[in-house]
């Protein structure tokens, strides 16, 4: 019988609808695995403890009146400290926040909440969700960064003090963490979720992430947040279908594209090799693989995306920048630099390359069901001084194309290896169907030795 | 104000850049950030070498 931490969103939220499972013991459970825990692994920054206990209360009272709020209905779910929590501090991970306390709720948080979700609390974030590493350990190995930006919110699940957490990308910041610490990630489409109170790095690139243990746990965290919101700009009206029917409706084997072309060069011959093999295995189990080739845009495409986020980073912070520069990380305050020297029709430039590069992704993944690579050139590397390498997660975030990370294996240093698979815009279902069936065939559900 | 020419080599980016840091931060900060200096130059120079078709609008919200 296993403990109530060590279940996914899934399993504790069918078994609190069956009555089987309390609302106060799965909180309890989760926060006593804090305390076990995160003295060593710092992943979480802010836990209201009694507001917690309350809310779980609340949620079994109504349980037992056979009430239901929704899909997460006495779940606790975690949140990168970078989300509005009304009354609770949004620190994200800086000084010049430091002491921010919002007065709403993002809109992806009051989404949770309406669906019965429990505020678990605030993971930790690298500074302004950018490049500065965070406090926090990696699980499988501390001398090995534990990625970056969602850096609390991947290791609280991937140690079980979680079974879900929000995060955000706008570079790599949920797909690389994922990776490093053998959990699954998914960025949808842009536009899918609203980012709504959610501290910005770069309007046009951010977007929600979603961090668990299962690609089912995915879609259902999906099904919660995703939804047209007039308060961001940049939110979609595409009707938001029953994405874990439509996951069920994909599991059939997929039709799998694969690139070599850049991938093969930039990967680590580790990491190559493994990626080849699960391509193997997954074609054993009836994959139809298929090369595929980059289109030409590729090629400006890191350069365009660090040119848009630094700028927008910049506009973000000006003010602050003007007075409290000192209070920012190196990285983080460089990078606003740069985006303050750059010329207008150069940013312009960059915006439409980007949209060039869409259109050209568009055209590539139509040829499949999903494209295949790995998630990240190497495991993550032995340097506390580094969130790791973004560079394969950022097309699939330029181009707002969804994408989720799967782990896959474990490197010879026993550090976790993932594989990503990224789909055409507002088809998660079909995405997470693929990913479900990945996920599957290759068997792998990854715990860190001394977390398990 | 940075003045780019489109044929501008990623030098001649950096060096301008260089300069405008140095007017808005000093000397010193400029120092600080020549790496970054070089990789934006860099950037700047990659996206300037592509073409778009003139009827192709900004992305922004995708």
């Amino acid at each position: 019988m296993p403990q109530p931490y060590e279940l996914t969103v899934s399993q504790a939220a069918k078994q609190i609808n069956e009555k089987k499972l309390s609302p106060v013991d799965l909180a309890q459970s989760l926060l006593e695995r804090i305390d076990a825990t995160d003295k060593d692994l710092q992943a979480w920054v802010t836990i209201d403890r009694e507001e917690v206990l309350t809310t779980a209360k609340q949620r079994e009272d109504e349980a037992r009146q056979g009430k239901s709020r929704g899909l997460l209905h006495g779940v606790p779910v975690g949140l990168k400290d970078i989300f509005y929590t009304a009354g609770m501090k949004t620190a994200a991970g800086s000084k010049v926040y430091a002491d921010f306390v919002p007065d709403f709720d993002a809109t992806s948080v009051a989404k949770i909440k309406e669906a019965g979700g429990i505020i678990l609390g605030k993971a930790v974030t690298t500074e302004f969700a950018t490049s500065d590493p965070s406090p926090t350990f990696n699980p499988w190995n501390f001398e090995h960064t534990p990625g970056g930006s969602s850096s609390g919110s991947s290791v609280a699940v991937a140690t079980k003090t979680v079974g879900a957490a929000l995060g955000s990308q706008t570079g790599g910041s949920t797909c690389r963490p994922a990776a490093y610490n053998g959990i699954v990630g998914l960025k949808a489409t842009y536009g899918r979720i609203s980012r709504y109170g959610v501290v910005p790095v770069s309007w046009s690139l951010d977007h929600v992430g979603i961090l668990v243990r299962t690609v089912e746990d995915a879609a259902l965290m999906l099904q919660v947040i995703s939804g047209e919101d007039i308060n961001d700009p940049g939110s979609s009206n595409e009707p938001v279908p029953d994405f874990i029917k439509q996951m069920a409706g994909h599991s059939q084997p997929p039709r799998i594209g694969i690139v070599s072309e850049y991938y093969s060069d930039k990967s680590t011959p580790e990491v190559w090799a493994h990626t080849q093999e699960v391509t193997k295995r997954l074609a054993a189990a009836g994959a139809e693989i298929v090369e595929l080739g980059l289109p030409g845009s590729f090629k400006s495409a890191h350069s365009a995306q660090r040119i848009v986020m630094n700028v927008e980073c910049a506009a973000f912070h000006e003010q602050f920048h003007a007075t409290q520069a000192e209070d920012y990380g190196p990285r983080v305050r460089s990078g606003m630099e740069m985006g303050m020297l750059v010329p207008a029709t150069k940013y312009l430039q960059a915006q439409r390359l980007r949209r060039q590069f869409r259109q050209d992704m568009v055209q590539m993944v139509m040829q499949v069901d999903v494209v295949l690579t790995p998630t990240t050139p190497a495991p993550a590397p032995r340097d506390r001084n580094t969130t790791g390498d973004a560079s394969f997660q950022v097309p699939w975030t330029t181009s707002g194309l969804p994408t989720v990370t799967l782990p896959s294996g474990l490197s010879e240093d026993g550090m976790p290896l993932a594989v990503q698979l990224g789909g055409l815009p507002f088809e998660e279902g079909k995405l997470l169907g693929a990913a479900k069936w990945c996920e599957t065939a290759l068997g792998v559900r990854l715990s860190p030795p001394n977390y398990s | 104000m940075v003045n780019m020419k489109p044929d501008d080599p990623v030098e001649e980016i950096a060096v301008q850049l260089r300069a405008q840091a140095v007017r808005l931060w000093g000397e010193q900060r400029a120092g600080e950030l020549e790496e970054s200096l070089r990789q934006t130059a860099l950037q700047l120079w990659e996206v300037g070498q592509e073409t778009v078709h003139r009827d192709l609008e900004p992305g922004f919200y995708q």
